[in-house]
């Protein structure tokens, strides 16, 4: 076990070494950061809330995400497919789990980089106020899940196609339905046609209601299950797409 | 081979379904369950232990109609947080229940049948600045039995939960609680008291008092004779209003209604001036209130009732005097927060109790009982002579001295009470009466009383505004809302005590709001200056344009005064512009602050992963170019 774990380890290793060495990695930090703080503190009306807490912070994050983390993940494995890689790294004494695992820890780690370096908004919150942080945490924490439930997404795609922009769309599209399929204007309109069950059947698929949890400091089992969920479907079904490749 | 076709089999589109339904079955299995983390320093999702015992008690589904207005326009901004914390403790409430609470959010958009369900729930419509109306209220129903809650003020934000609760434990419990109401005072109304009315001939037959009519909305309130009788067994609440002249028997009744579980409110006097009945005219013509107090029952549980009225010149505000002048009158307390109990569920909300001439409750509890203080003068306070209090409120304050004690004026009294009557019933052993149950002489279980030390501040007088051509009755202070308070607590549930008032969501920017309140500070006298200043200008041009005006283009304005003329014009000119300034001066502070973090917040971080990126960038090349 602990074998396949350092496999795992290694492959990560490689990958994150390897995002900061090409600028790629800088110029998506910078972005992510200027876009958080442009949504929080712009759009997100951070001081006409006057309240000591993050949610003009996290409210964002559902959307945000919605293109930053494919943007970080479509070339996981859309690019060893186009270069031919591929096939080596899959020949390589590893199991195709493990190269799957190692690389989306190396992404998902890289974003919670990302997300941590926004600490300064928690400064801000402190010093302004007297925030809860046990909240502050917990929406730490449901934002570096929900970041790692769009990547396992991303990663699916990305493993479907040999073109990083067709990845990047359907991971886009498969998203947009993770939010949408919850989002209370949606629901709302839903509930007007549809019967209770279909709204609320099709609404716990989505990731808004399982954020919302985190949102207000509360860690709960069911939402800690939803997002291991999709994440462990999104990784299985990758690796049966590649051993699909490698079949063929 | 077999294992090998076993894989493809898995790995196909086929076990990619199997693994959905497998992990859609296992987030399905764990959808009731309830393990979770409440990570907020307040506990701010953790239901109190009252409330779970209650909803655990649901057998059956209750309907929860949440009626909250949506939408942009339709809904004020600072309530949205406050809708967001009701959704998440109805939530909560559901949850809690397993799911026999239903809730369904109703958005009463105008002229729709949202709407007209919202009216017909009693749901009431609260004015929007442009005119129209927005909702946020929630009515609870368990066929028949209805309770609603026309509007959460977020002013009872940290009493929702038990407000909440309250609403399901009323829909549980088939029939109403009965409250007993004893009082020589009219305060049943009229037709109560027969004798009365043929005593008094001519009177019309009088209506109760307000505090009974809206009681009886919640509760059968139904008169008890202060006769000595056994108190009625269904009666749950009983007020005993003014019991002045009570006997030891009555007193007896009372003890043994404690004893077995009954929950008393006592209004005692030192001096009520509503006791008009008794008031005869003496030959000076003038009427004096009457005093009471429960003499047997307050030396068993430890209290000291002096017949004098507590004075408080913080409370005290002016009246309308004997010649009509306004006047300060230290015995008539406006009790504020600083006399109230914050703690407590049934003073938390209440702001403002009139108590005209009060008493004070002193002592120390007996063994076993514990005095918990819910209104209290404050330091500047004396005990005074009633009449005194009364007649010459002037001397009261001339004599005053500060006593420099805190004068309870209201307590609740829990714990396990003991008979006042060691003796058993002091009227003896009447033969003639119906063998009733044994005397007790102490309680099986606590208990709770609650002890007033006024009883005026129930009349109409002291309560209510009452506007004869509209039939309405409009509170004058909070009087009404804490007795209820104390009756529905007394009544309730017994869960509900244990259901607690929460802490607040809301955690402002202190910082802001400090510099704000500086700001306002210092600024305010430049700006009532600049205010003065204007209107002096103001004076002196105005006078000039008079003279101008009454010597009609005869004379012309001297140089001189066309010269002063230039100048105030010039002047207010210039003060116009401080003034403006200065009250934008006000937000400054706050303005500069918020302009300076928003920046450092969006640019500084990002500036600074450019930074080291580059840096590192040129590290790199430098290395590989010595290489």
């Amino acid at each position: 076990m602990s074998e396949s774990l350092r496999n795992v380890w290694t492959i990560a290793k490689r990958e994150l070494v390897g995002y900061f060495n090409s600028p790629v990695a800088y110029v998506f930090i910078v972005i992510f950061l200027l876009l958080n703080g442009f949504f929080t503190f712009m759009l997100g009306n951070y001081f006409l809330r006057g309240e000591a807490n993050l949610n003009a912070f996290l409210m964002w994050h559902p959307w945000l995400y919605l293109f930053l983390v494919p943007a970080a993940g479509m070339r996981l494995w859309a690019e060893e497919r186009r270069v031919g890689t591929l096939e080596l790294l899959l020949t390589m004494p590893i199991a195709a789990w493990q190269a799957i695992l190692g690389k989306f820890v190396a992404c998902w780690a890289f974003i919670a980089l990302a997300l941590f370096l926004t600490f300064p908004v928690v400064i801000t919150t402190m010093y302004l106020g007297d925030p809860d942080v046990g909240m502050m945490w917990t929406g730490y924490l449901g934002s570096v899940l929900l970041a790692g439930a769009y990547l396992s997404v991303t990663v699916m795609t990305s493993a479907m196609t040999r073109n990083q922009v067709i990845s990047f769309i359907l991971s886009v599209v498969i998203c947009f339905f993770l939010i949408l399929a919850g989002w209370e204007p949606v629901t709302d309109l839903m509930v007007r046609w549809a019967p209770e069950w279909l709204v609320s059947t099709v609404a716990s698929f989505s990731v808004m209601p399982h954020f919302a949890g985190f949102q207000r400091g509360v860690v709960d089992i069911r939402d800690l299950l939803f997002f291991g969920s999709v994440i462990t479907f999104c990784l299985f079904a990758t690796s049966v797409v590649l051993r699909g490749l490698r079949a063929a | 081979m077999k294992s090998s076709k076993l894989q493809t089999l898995l790995f196909s589109a086929a076990g990619v379904l199997f693994v959905f339904i497998a992990l859609v079955g296992l987030n399905l299995i764990f959808s009731p369950a309830r393990l979770r983390l409440d990570l907020t320093g307040d506990k701010l999702h953790t239901l109190s232990p009252g409330t779970r015992e209650i909803l655990r008690r649901l057998d059956g589904p209750v309907e929860v109609r949440f009626y909250v207005s949506q939408g942009k326009d339709r809904m004020p901004q600072a309530l949205k947080t406050y809708v967001q914390s009701v959704d998440d403790l109805l939530a909560e409430f559901r949850a809690e229940s397993g799911n026999k609470i239903e809730i369904r959010k109703i958005d009463p958009e105008p002229d729709s049948e949202a709407e007209d369900s919202a009216r017909l729930d009693g749901v009431q419509g609260q004015p929007l600045p442009n005119g129209e109306e927005f909702y946020l209220g929630i009515a609870v129903e368990n066929p028949p039995d209805k309770a609603v809650l026309p509007f959460l003020a977020p002013q009872r934000e940290k009493l929702l939960e038990y407000d909440l609760a309250r609403a399901v434990s009323q829909v549980l419990s088939t029939n109403r609680p009965v409250v007993g109401v004893m009082s020589p005072l009219p305060v049943m109304g009229g037709a109560m008291n027969p004798m009365m009315m043929m005593q008094m001939g001519r009177q019309q037959q009088s209506e109760p008092w307000v505090f009974v009519s809206e009681l009886r909305r919640d509760f059968d309130v139904r008169s008890v004779p202060m006769d000595g009788t056994p108190v009625d067994s269904d009666i749950r609440v009983l007020m005993v209003i003014h019991p002045r002249d009570i006997s030891d028997a009555a007193q007896f009744a009372l003890d043994q209604f404690v004893l077995r579980g009954g929950k008393l409110m006592v209004f005692v006097d030192p001096l009520c001036i509503s006791d008009v009945q008794r008031q005869q005219p003496n030959p000076m013509g003038l009427n004096f209130g009457t005093s009471s107090s429960l003499p047997k029952l307050f030396q068993a549980w430890g209290f000291d009732f002096p017949a004098q009225v507590v004075a408080d010149t913080q409370f005290m505000r002016e009246l309308g005097g004997r010649d009509g002048r306004p006047q300060p009158v230290p015995g008539f307390l406006f009790v504020n927060a600083s006399g109230i109990d914050q703690s407590s569920v049934v003073t938390a909300q209440v702001d403002d109790v009139w108590m005209p001439f009060p008493g004070a409750l002193q002592g120390t509890a007996a063994a076993g009982l514990k005095a918990e203080p819910l209104l209290f003068s404050t330091k500047d306070s004396q005990l005074v002579d009633g009449i005194t209090a009364q007649l010459n409120p002037e001397k009261v304050l001339q004599d005053f001295r500060p006593s420099g004690v805190v004068y309870n004026l209201a307590v609740r009294l829990g714990g396990r009470f003991k008979t006042a009557f060691p003796d058993g019933n002091p009227s003896g052993s009447d033969t003639n009466a119906p063998a009733g149950p044994a005397d007790l002489k102490e309680a099986s279980s606590d208990n709770v009383v609650y002890v007033f030390g006024d009883a005026d501040m129930l009349a109409n007088n002291f309560t209510v505004q009452i506007n004869q051509m509209m039939r309405i009755a409009m509170p004058l202070n909070a009087n009404l809302s804490l007795v209820q308070n104390v009756v529905e607590q007394a009544a309730g549930d017994a869960s509900l005590v244990g259901a607690r008032s929460r802490a607040s969501v809301r955690r402002p920017f202190t910082v802001v709001r400090e510099m704000e309140s500086r700001a306002r500070n210092a600024y305010q006298n430049k700006i009532a200056e600049l205010d003065r200043k204007l209107q002096d200008l103001q004076g002196e041009l105005s006078k000039i344009q008079v003279r101008q005006e009454g010597e009609t283009a005869r004379v012309i304005l001297s140089p001189e005064q066309q010269q002063a003329l230039k100048n105030y014009t010039a002047q207010q000119a210039e003060t116009r512009k401080e003034l403006r300034n200065t009250r934008r001066n006000l937000r400054q502070d706050v303005d500069s602050l918020e302009n300076r973090l928003k920046w450092v917040n969006i640019a500084a971080m990002p500036v600074l992963v450019s930074v080291v990126g580059i840096a590192l960038a040129v590290v790199r090349r430098r290395r590989m170019a010595a290489r």
